[in-house]
């Protein structure tokens, strides 16, 4: 009997996908999580992963980078896969972490490092990830003050 | 684990997702009744903030991992005021940033205003220049090898002579545009006697080593929210600079010899510190971080950790303060002129030029190699420009301050 190298992964609202299983032990938690479960290749396992929402998107970002050979067309689908806005951006972040993908991860934080870099000035970060400034208000005039220094 | 005992914890898991949300829906209604109340004036705690982006509150983790790639990336500047910036732009980020960002003595970098008077690194010195403004009296110490084309190098430090009727004051200051002694971007100045042969170098912030933070210690106790004390305008000697005629030779260079009050000979022993502020003036940062005093062989706390508690303070002058000395020249009979080592660093003749290194007695116990390192450099390379090297123990307004000494000797010193 041929056993399937697919699970099926359940997501918390409720969708089930199936991935390979290759792909899906890219999740350094779904892999701890399986082998845990059984050390051979399983048959349509259920796991249960909590918060996620994302995992179609995940597991096709592993489709695609495992048949991406050319390194030019990896970064220009890398480039485009990340072009989302700042929710989803923090939604896959969220995954990523939960999921344990080192390769994802790591793609989101260079994203939203080069984010931190593009900006002009510190109102330009707040403005770009929706952040409220929560300084005590002498605090943050002495760190206005301060700032001079940089002339922004 | 069991096999059994993993599928309970799945299907618990399972079962507990209804419950988990049921949850979230609760809290998320207590957290609008919250906001609903009329609360005392208290600056927001994490728990009680208002609607904040996800962005402020990500795992400390995954914060630490994102800032501390910005600043590895970005080391040089005008790029690294993204490091700054960064630093000012919540409460969360503010404090991962500090944690992440060394001192000039650990990674080499300047990075933080602060970093101006924290001591330098060990071996490769940093490497800045000044340029002299006649028309304005003002001198800008930036940071770099030389002027680079266009003008983009990162400006320190200024200073502003100011004549008076007895004495001479150099102001110093973070911006070119403001030397008022109140203003937070005041540093502290530089003093000369009439004669111009001995200065005073004043800090705007006690040193590590005295008394007043004490002061500090128990502001810490009272909430953040708390009037600051009004920001003093009184300033610390630190340092004093004395200039000698060369009786000798009447057109050889003159006798430099500098005592660091604040710093003391320990320093340069082995195992020795230097004292690091970590905060200017009485800032908030000083209620996450404390100063940090060195004396000797204590131990040295981390700079970077926010939770540790401040060391014990001793009161100036205990231990025996660190001396400089500028390094003798030598003689070239062929060129027919004293010379000195710069290094390449210095390319133009000028009395103005020095190096200092540490004057020690054989019973300091200080190493051979220490007391070879050229501490401060400073000279000429072009018509009102200057570099400017220097190293541990020194900071760069320390470096800045005594350098700016050297424009105000008078001729009879010369």
């Amino acid at each position: 009997m041929l056993l399937s190298k697919n699970s099926a992964l359940e997501s918390k609202d409720n969708e089930i996908f199936e991935v390979e299983e290759s792909i899906a032990i890219q999740s350094e938690l779904i892999k701890t999580m399986t082998t845990m479960v059984n050390s051979k290749a399983y048959v349509n396992e259920r796991n249960q992963m909590v918060p996620e929402a994302r995992c179609r998107k995940q597991a096709n970002y592993h489709v695609e980078q495992n048949n991406k050979i050319v390194d030019e067309e990896l970064s220009d689908w890398e480039s485009k896969f990340f072009e989302v806005d700042m929710d989803d951006l923090h939604e896959l972040f969220m995954a990523a972490n939960y999921l344990e993908i080192e390769s994802l991860l790591n793609g989101v934080t260079k994203r939203v490092g080069d984010f931190i870099k593009a900006c002009k000035n510190v109102e330009v970060i707040r403005q770009t990830f929706g952040i409220n400034n929560d300084f005590a208000a002498q605090q943050e005039e002495e760190i206005r003050k301060l700032n001079s220094w940089n002339h922004i | 684990m069991s096999l059994k005992s993993i599928m309970r914890e799945l299907k618990e898991m399972k079962e507990g997702i209804g419950s988990i949300s049921k949850r979230g829906g609760e809290s998320k209604v207590w957290r609008s009744r919250t906001r609903s109340h009329v609360a005392p004036d208290r600056a927001p705690t994490e728990s009680e903030s208002v609607e904040q982006s996800p962005w402020a509150n990500l795992p400390p983790e995954l914060l630490l991992d994102i800032i501390q790639r910005v600043e590895e990336s970005e080391t040089a500047w005008p790029a690294r005021a993204v490091v700054v910036f960064c630093a000012a732009v919540c409460r969360s980020w503010r404090e991962i940033t500090k944690e992440i960002v060394q001192t000039p003595e650990q990674c080499g970098r300047l990075t933080f205003p602060i970093s101006l008077k924290q001591p330098g690194p060990h071996e490769s010195p940093i490497q800045c220049y000044i340029r002299r403004d006649r028309a304005t009296s003002t001198y800008l110490l930036f940071y770099g090898l030389v002027p680079s084309e266009g003008e983009s190098d990162k400006l320190l430090l200024a200073a502003r002579k100011v004549r008076r009727a007895t004495c001479t004051d150099f102001v110093i200051s973070l911006v070119a545009d403001d030397f008022s002694r109140a203003s937070y971007t005041y540093v502290g100045k530089l003093r000369s006697n009439f004669f111009g042969t001995k200065f005073t170098i004043h800090d705007s912030q006690p040193p590590c080593d005295s008394i007043i933070p004490s002061i500090t210690r128990s502001s810490r106790r009272f909430h953040s929210k708390q009037v600051c004390p009004k920001l003093s305008s009184s300033n610390y000697n630190i340092g004093t600079i004395t200039y000698e005629l060369n009786v000798l030779r009447t057109r050889g260079p003159r006798r430099m010899h500098c005592v660091l009050h604040s710093i003391p000979i320990s320093s340069i022993q082995e195992g020795g510190t230097a004292p690091t502020p970590l905060a200017f003036r009485q800032s908030f940062d000083e209620q996450l971080s404390p100063l940090i005093s060195s004396k000797g062989k204590e131990p040295m706390t981390n700079p970077s950790s926010p939770t540790l508690p401040a060391t014990p303070l001793h009161p100036l002058g205990s231990g025996e303060p660190l001396t400089l000395k500028n390094k003798a020249p030598r003689w070239h009979e062929q060129l027919q002129c004293w010379c000195l080592n710069f290094k390449g660093r210095v390319t133009v003749a000028s009395v103005k030029n020095f190096q200092l290194v540490a004057a020690v007695e054989p019973s300091h116990n200080v190493s051979p190699e220490e007391q070879e390192k050229v501490i401060l450099q400073f000279g000429k390379i072009g018509k009102d420009i200057f570099t400017m090297d220097y190293r541990y123990p020194l900071s760069a307004f320390q470096a800045f301050a005594i350098c700016l000494s050297s424009f105000d000797t008078k001729p009879a010193c010369e």
